[in-house]
């Protein structure tokens, strides 16, 4: 039998590999920078339809790698994920289940997706939850306060939201 | 102190005239119906009332479609993540309830009054809890916004609110009741649940969804969140929206483009670009709590 630490590893490996797999096409002409900003120096220019590996996100630029293996960063809107059927992943939850582990997804905006069936959905397990008792679920006004203040979430006075 | 708003009193003059006349609308008598509450309820916002009255019955209409998660980790946490873009929106007195429900589907969509529901597919496709928040932030816009209130007066051609709020609660009762044949019921709770499931199905106007899009990326904003996460779910969506996968033909069928919606977007987005200050994406802390809520269901 596999240790825990082996099938945690093989998963740590495989959702890196998903990552790094995740590939995107250039939908208009568009300047690759040498970092997450209008203003850095533009690397080189890539043509509308240039495949290109997403690397990782950082706010509206996504980090980029270029057939020829050129690095870069383009703006978030100028480029599409490939159209991909989903992958997999029934070997990935099994890992999870049995390690208790699931991947931390430090720098990357990929986290855990991808794992579209890690819970049971076969109506199966425990009992039915009615819309009366989902008022437990209710947080007190403090707790979401420190909620928020554990994620370093600070409200943007500056942003106004349209009155309904 | 309660007072009659001039609207509660019309509702009002209208129900008892629809009693004393005995008008029916699709077959099913108001006056009757009226007359079975008892009472009318609390007069105090009389048209907030109607809203959650009609949710309510409304997400209990949903709710025999799907199942409630009983994960308490999962219903926690994204109870608080909504509570917290409650605190940053223009209603934050609605009774909002945020339900996680378990369905492999990628999905989520709201009941006017303030419930938002959330499907545990969703939740393992996507990232970051910036990304939960904008998902949420634009089923709250719905609701703020009134989109399935008003949807609903018009599928189930019954103009005012109220009247849609009586024939809800009067299919809520014959839900309730032992003997159903005393009541219109029956017949309330087949034109109520109808116009819900039709509606459902259908999708909201496009219009309305382009509203609830950039209000989401402004609410995530205001609340201290990666106002581009919500462009990069729809980035996702937009990946699979072609490829008739089952897990997003229904929110495929009920939603425009993701590509329309990414490029109505952008202005938006680059507007914001200038505003926020230190966003916030909560990779790490999404990944923990669903590492958490998946080893306490392997425990139960």
């Amino acid at each position: 039998m596999k240790s825990p630490f082996f099938l945690f590893a093989v998963l740590v490996c495989t959702v890196h590999a998903a990552f790094a797999q995740q590939g995107g096409i250039v939908i208009k002409d568009a300047a690759l920078r040498n970092a997450a900003s209008g203003q850095a120096p533009p690397l080189t220019q890539l043509d509308s339809g240039t495949p290109v590996t997403i690397l990782e996100r950082r706010g509206g630029w996504y980090h980029v790698s270029t057939t020829d293996q050129q690095q870069g960063w383009l703006r978030m809107l100028e480029l599409r994920f490939v159209s991909e059927a989903e992958h997999s992943d029934a070997s990935l939850v099994e890992i999870l289940k049995q390690t208790g582990h699931t991947p931390t997804a430090s720098g990357t905006t990929t986290g855990v997706r991808g794992l579209s069936n890690a819970f049971d959905t076969s109506g199966q397990q425990g009992e039915p939850v009615s819309l009366d008792q989902l008022d437990q679920f209710v947080p007190s006004s403090e707790s979401v306060d420190q909620f928020a203040q554990d994620g370093a979430l600070t409200t943007q006075e500056q942003v106004t939201v349209p009155d309904s | 102190m309660h007072y009659l708003k001039p609207t509660c009193i019309a509702t009002l003059l209208t129900c008892l005239l629809l009693s004393a006349c005995g008008v029916r609308i699709q077959g099913i008598e108001l006056g009757r119906i009226y007359d079975s509450l008892g009472s009318v309820p609390d007069l105090f916002d009389k048209d907030t009332e109607d809203e959650i009255e009609i949710g309510r019955q409304t997400a209990d209409t949903l709710l025999k479609h799907y199942r409630v998660s009983p994960n308490t980790t999962l219903q926690q946490y994204v109870s608080t993540v909504g509570y917290w873009l409650v605190k940053h929106s223009s209603r934050p007195k609605l009774p909002w309830r945020f339900i996680v429900i378990e369905d492999e589907a990628f999905n989520a969509f709201a009941a006017p009054g303030g419930y938002i529901f959330v499907t545990t597919g969703t939740l393992m496709r996507i990232g970051s809890e910036s990304e939960l928040a904008a998902i949420l932030a634009h089923e709250m816009a719905h609701v703020l916004f009134k989109h399935h209130l008003e949807a609903l007066q018009d599928s189930s051609q019954i103009g005012l609110a109220s009247n849609l709020a009586i024939l809800a609660a009067q299919g809520y009762r014959a839900n309730q009741a032992s003997n159903r044949e005393d009541l219109d019921g029956p017949e309330a709770i087949s034109l109520f649940e109808k116009s819900v499931m039709s509606l459902y199905e259908k999708g909201l106007e496009r219009d309305d969804e382009m509203e609830a899009d950039r209000v989401a990326v402004l609410l995530s904003a205001r609340a201290g969140y990666d106002h581009y996460a919500f462009a990069a779910t729809l980035q996702y969506i937009a990946s699979h929206e072609t490829q008739h996968h089952a897990h997003f033909d229904q929110f495929v069928a009920s939603h425009p483009s993701a590509e329309e919606r990414l490029m109505a977007l952008e202005p938006t987005l680059l507007e914001m670009d200038a505003r926020i200050s230190s966003p916030r994406t909560l990779s790490d802390r999404y990944a923990q709590v669903l590492q958490s809520a998946i080893a306490n269901q392997n425990d139960s």
